[in-house]
């Protein structure tokens, strides 16, 4: 009985304390990105897919930004009920959007003003997955490309 | 080609709905199926306990009897087994192939069980409560009206089917597991309340046949009701029905 209760208490605080979280994270994320806006994020190989005629590059160099975000205990619950059912595991969706928006945000605020980066590639891996079973399901997202200065 | 800035309208990677719904929509889902399953799956063991053979159950009790049978008072079992073998000649010729064993164990819960084989454990719990033979016939008749309905074998059965479906799931994750064990458990206790009523039933027709009356039935009955002082909804969790109601149908039965 006690363990259902501290299992309701569990679920009750997850879900608040996580949507106030998550509304704040996406509050910073769109006010954020709106401020990076100018600077175009490509995934082209090749620098003459992105170089305009007679223009010449002046730097390129390796730009990274990593985050670690984590799902509330809430949404952790659904998931693993969905796993018994299948299907769209929706509770996970907005931890997986976040986690890409904030890598590539914090990939765009780490590069020292360039014209534009290329070649964005996005990795993510499971972190707390073998650390036990009840895992602390959180993903690292790791956002990193080639940020290009033009000669003027 | 310009480069215009824009930033995204609608966001097509998150599904928009409410996961408080979906966390309800879930649990029905997932309860209702455990205990579609659970239910299947008892009813299958109630259909197979009648089958299972004498020397299968036999062996089944010897296990059990290693684990529950300690601590005897070997005074008061030989009292009772004697009141048990006087039931003898009023037993079916099937009831009356295995061999009732009356084990009294020190205990202070107030219970009786009926064990795979035909072990009637009673604990000292028990037996400080009764005051009279006549009600102490009765206990052991609805033990016997246990094994005449098979309900050791199907309790066990199902209990089992409990066991590997929660295992299975702990897996997973043991809280959410707990809250659908629980609610699996609620079916199991209406279940058991209709086997403890068929058990009653047996039993004041034994002690009729033996006795000409059911005088221990209702003193006993009698009694508990007086001593309850728990709430009635109480018995909605409970593996016995409330003991109002067992008069009540132990008077209908006379």
């Amino acid at each position: 009985m006690e363990a259902l209760v501290v299992f309701f208490l569990l679920l009750i605080f997850g879900y608040t304390i996580g949507s106030i979280n998550e509304k704040n994270h996406y509050k910073s994320i769109e006010e954020r990105e709106k401020k990076t806006l100018p600077l175009p994020v490509v995934n082209m190989k090749k620098v003459e897919d992105i170089l305009k005629p007679g223009k010449k590059i002046a730097s390129a160099e390796l730009v990274t930004g990593s985050v670690v975000v984590s799902i509330d205990y809430f949404k952790r619950i659904l998931a693993s009920l969905k796993n018994l059912v299948a299907g769209n595991v929706r509770s996970y969706e907005t931890l997986i959007d976040r986690g890409r928006r904030e890598a590539i945000l914090r990939m765009k605020e780490a590069a020292d003003s360039p014209d534009i980066i290329m070649n964005l590639r996005i990795e993510t891996s499971t972190i707390g997955r073998s650390a036990n079973r009840n895992s602390i399901g959180s993903i690292e997202v790791l956002a990193y490309g080639t940020a290009i200065k033009y000669q003027y | 080609m310009k480069y215009t800035p824009k930033t995204l309208k609608n966001n097509v990677n998150v599904t928009p709905g409410s996961p408080l719904r979906e966390l309800i929509k879930l649990l029905a889902w997932v309860v209702g199926g455990l205990v579609a399953l659970y239910i299947i799956l008892g009813l299958v063991v109630s259909m197979m306990a009648p089958h299972i053979s004498l020397k299968v159950e036999t062996g089944m009790g010897r296990l059990f009897n290693n684990h529950i049978c300690v601590n005897e008072i070997k005074k008061e079992s030989k009292r009772l087994q004697k009141l048990v073998d006087g039931f003898y000649p009023f037993l079916t010729s099937d009831d009356r192939r295995l061999n009732y064993k009356v084990f009294v164990t020190q205990n202070s819960q107030v219970n009786a069980m009926a064990l795979p084989g035909g072990t009637i454990v009673v604990f000292s719990g028990l037996l400080n409560k009764v005051s009279s033979q006549s009600e102490l016939t009765f206990i052991l008749a609805h033990e016997l009206g246990h094994f005449h309905n098979r309900d050791h074998l199907k309790g066990l059965g199902r209990a089992l089917v409990a066991l590997v479906l929660s295992v299975t799931i702990l897996g997973e994750n043991s809280s959410a597991t707990n809250f659908i064990f629980n609610s699996i458990v609620q079916v199991e206790m209406k279940f058991s309340r209709n086997q403890e009523k068929a058990a009653d039933l047996y039993a004041v027709g034994l002690l009729k046949k033996r006795y000409g009356n059911a005088k221990g039935a209702l003193e006993f009955m009698k009694k508990l009701v007086r001593e309850e002082k728990r709430w009635k909804l109480f018995y909605y969790f409970s593996s016995h029905p409330h003991p109002a109601y067992r008069l009540k149908y132990i008077r209908n039965a006379l």
